[in-house]
């Protein structure tokens, strides 16, 4: 019986470590096989031969995208555009939210409703861009800075976090003299690593990613971040599909190749994944306390 | 001996028409007398990026004083871009537009209207003149962009491309029927058990590409939405090809295509990467799509089958004794260009634009810098310098890409009377790129009587648009589901009468009214 039994959960165990290989197997498998075909003869991904293992190993698409130097700007306008709007981003959400989380705070539920509100309601594309516009932020690295300095939702669970801090920490600082603003940086910011480690990792991912602000806001080549390169990069031959379909003349048979694509996003994914490890215990433990107090 | 001295000659002489050309250019008064900055706006294909100030911009600005600044926004969101530029107004000088913007937003003003500068410009008209399919951008009457004319374009279009290495080694005759063609696939499908002989592409119009690219050829037609030009250019009508008893008997061919087995039973789900899978790894050996793909897939399979060849044949005859294909559009690009409202010295603007379309214009704008890029040959036709084009033997994705980005030049760039097919056949050849099978392929769509050219859609005034909308978005709901069924045998042929009715029925007919109505209207006024 109760050999059974032990057969019964050796077997459950069998079955489980399975199913879990089979999943990481899928999870992991897309990004491995991006690897393979960016290291592998083009004629040999087109014939569908890239399956497990890369064939004809080759970096000629890594040496293309590395010649190319619009990529290379691009990269290091993203890496600026993510350091500086990520600073601002949590200089800006702390301020916000170190005054909604001190219950001393006149009108404070007021101001944490009309901000919320924001979360909910939006004024939409167009008048957005009419008030960046008005700023004369077109065209300039503000444009995509400024307009999402504060995210609504970031902040809220920081200001959650800041709650959990004890009031009487907070008395004590000001009996010893501490004005508000010190409190907030000898006191409250000093316990709120894993919020903050959390928030840098919410907003540079952001940062990293955005594409749609960058496309509008900005005009000129030599600004475009790298993930507005790699849209075009990637969607290209689907493009190049859409005008075939539309019956233009193409007689431009090449269509970008896809250990090329699949090169580029490598390396634009790439700092991004690698980032994770180092900040991913802040990020849970951070991203859970936040939501259990609140 | 006569052959070197011409050797000698020709550059000579195009050196001293460019130097003449250029001085000619600086004893005129240049197009703006101050030095003037125009922006310009346009979609960026990945394959050709487009460089700030390129040798072609400074040759335009030595020449006109008026300096291209470029906004290129990436071809993938250009249109997510354009929206939000003319929704709120912000309009660089100059921008590339689509005819649907025209229609949308031609009556708001932010486009400059173009009809009253027409006198003013010389070189325009003799296009304006000479392609009526111009006229059907007009909205209300009124110009508001100006159309990319082709240069030169040697002409394609969808056709049928076969495996002759195995036709031949298996002593196949190249088919010269529709019928022929599918027991030749047949053949080959009993030779290899293992091959989808016909593969297609999936598209995301209304209309499956199969219907698009094949129905035509069967004697029907689809076009992309399933209303289509019928007959000769002169006197034809618009007709809706899946309402008619010729798409039904294109439909019985299809099936048996798919019940022999020849026609890949993926068809309807297959996407390009697959479908350049299937021609490239030799599962596949026809396809019916844009010819100009034989050539590449050719390239891929004789890595592994040095004998292997894709080429276009002659159209074959339909069941009627026919033999028709439609060629892509090779007088207009497709690509137009609108000025915005607000310019200053529109006047100035138009003359550039002028300037853009004479041959002046057009040789520095797909050709580069004269006496340093391209010489004039003795018919006074433009050629690359082969010095030039031997720096750029290896680019990537493909010479003559490489070279049009560098130069910033030709139809992805920004040129009005633009080059495609002459620079690349060039550059092809001056790079060894160029292979006898590229010559082949010509050779046999240009012979092929069976091609026409198209014909542009007439524009539609704002109401018949929205009720052509309508119908379709219905009809388009009902018929997407009916083909497949019918194709691979779900549904006996013979009741595709009852589609037939059920198109009449959701206003089939009325959309034809609506297209040939625009249609008498269009060729009303060309003749006035």
């Amino acid at each position: 019986m109760n050999s059974q039994k032990k057969l019964g959960s050796r077997a459950f165990d069998v079955a489980n470590l399975i199913a879990l290989a089979a999943l990481v197997f899928v999870t992991i498998y897309p990004l491995y096989y991006i690897g393979i075909v960016s290291i592998s003869d083009g004629t040999a991904v087109n014939r569908g031969d890239v399956r497990l293992l890369p064939v004809d190993p080759t970096f000629e698409a890594y040496l293309t995208v590395f010649r190319n130097k619009d990529i290379w700007r691009a990269y290091s306008n993203t890496i600026i555009y993510t350091v500086a709007g990520t600073l601002i981003n949590l200089f800006f959400s702390s301020l916000c939210a170190y005054p909604l989380s001190r219950k001393d705070f006149y009108g404070r539920s007021v101001f944490t409703f009309i901000i919320a509100l924001t979360m909910f309601l939006s004024g939409g594309m167009i008048p957005l861009y009419i008030v960046v516009r008005k700023l004369r932020l077109i065209d300039t690295m503000w444009a995509l800075v400024l307009p999402g300095a504060v995210n609504t939702f970031n902040m809220i669970i920081m200001r959650t976090f800041f709650q959990g801090i004890p009031a009487s920490l907070h008395e004590s600082a000001r009996i010893d003299g501490a004005n508000d603003i010190r409190v907030l940086r000898s006191i409250v910011l000093p316990l709120s690593m894993p919020i903050m480690a959390t928030m840098t990792l919410f907003y540079a991912v952001q940062h990293w990613n955005s594409f749609f602000n960058a496309l509008i806001y900005l005009n000129t080549k030599a600004k475009y971040p790298v993930q507005i390169m790699l849209r075009n990069i990637v969607v290209a031959s689907e493009f190049a599909d859409q005008q075939a379909d539309i019956g233009s003349v193409s007689t431009n048979f090449n269509v970008v190749a896809q250990n090329y694509k699949y090169a580029v996003i490598m390396i634009t994914v790439l700092p991004i994944i690698c980032a994770y490890p180092f900040l991913q215990k802040h990020f849970a433990k951070g991203a859970m306390i936040g939501a259990i107090k609140g | 001996m006569k052959r070197n001295r011409n050797g000698v000659a020709v550059p000579v002489f195009a050196f001293l028409a460019a130097a003449l050309a250029a001085q000619g250019a600086s004893a005129q008064a240049k197009i703006s007398a101050k030095e003037r900055t125009l922006t310009v706006m346009l979609s960026e294909n990945a394959n050709q990026p487009v460089k700030e100030f390129a040798p072609a911009q400074q040759e335009i600005f030595r020449n006109t004083n008026i300096k291209i600044h470029f906004e290129p926004v990436p071809a993938s969101n250009y249109e997510d871009k354009k929206k939000i530029l003319l929704a709120t107004d912000s309009l660089p000088d100059i921008i590339s537009v689509k005819q649907q913007d025209l229609n949308d937003f031609g009556s708001t003003g932010v486009f400059l209207p173009l009809t009253q500068y027409l006198k003013d410009m010389p070189n325009f008209r003799k296009f304006w003149e000479a392609i009526p399919e111009i006229r059907s951008t007009l909205v209300d009457g009124e110009l508001y962009a100006f159309p990319v004319v082709a240069r030169g374009e040697a002409r394609n279009g969808p056709g049928p491309v076969i495996r002759m290495d195995l036709l031949e080694k298996h002593g196949i005759p190249v088919p010269r029927t529709w019928d022929e063609l599918l027991s030749a696939l047949a053949k080959l499908k009993a030779i290899y058990p293992d091959s989808v002989p016909w593969s297609v592409r999936k598209a995301n119009n209304p209309i499956p590409r199969l219907i698009n690219t094949t129905m035509y050829m069967l004697g029907s037609g689809a076009g992309t939405t399933g209303i289509y030009y019928e007959g000769d250019e002169k006197s034809g009508r618009y007709v809706f090809g899946p309402a008619t008893k010729e798409f039904k008997e294109g439909l019985r061919f299809l099936a048996r295509a798919f019940e022999a087995k020849v026609l890949d039973p993926d068809y309807a789900v297959t996407t390009s990467q697959q479908w350049t899978q299937n021609l490239t790894s030799g599962r596949s050996f026809f396809f019916n799509d844009n010819s100009g793909f034989g050539l590449n897939y050719t390239n891929d399979l004789r890595k592994k089958e040095p004998n292997a060849k894709l080429q276009v044949i002659p159209i074959p005859a339909n069941s009627n004794g026919a033999r028709r294909a439609e060629f892509f559009n090779t007088r207009l690009s497709g690509i137009s260009f609108a000025i915005n409202a607000k310019t200053k010295d529109p006047r100035t603007v138009i003359k550039f634009i002028d300037w853009l379309y004479s041959k002046e214009g057009s040789d520095i704008t797909n050709f580069g810098v004269p006496g340093q890029t391209f010489t004039l040959d003795a018919k006074g036709e433009p050629r690359f310098v082969p010095s030039y084009v031997d720096k750029f033997k290896d680019a990537r994705p493909s010479p003559y890409y490489a070279i049009y980005s560098d130069l910033g030049i030709t139809k992805l760039n920004f040129s009005l009377w633009a080059v495609n097919t002459v620079s690349q056949f060039q550059i092809e050849k001056l790079t060894g790129t160029w292979s006898p099978l590229y010559d082949d392929y010509w050779k046999i769509v240009d012979a092929d009587a069976a091609y026409r050219d198209p014909v542009m859609d007439p524009p539609l005034s704002s109401d018949e648009a929205e009720r052509a909308k309508e119908i379709l978005a219905s009809l388009s709901t009902m018929l997407a589901q009916e083909y497949d069924k019918f194709i691979m045998g779900v549904k006996p042929v013979d009741q595709y009468d009852e589609v037939i009715r059920n198109a009449r029925k959701m206003g089939s007919e009325e959309l034809e009214g609506i297209y040939n109505k625009a249609l008498a209207r269009l060729r009303a006024s060309m003749k006035g």
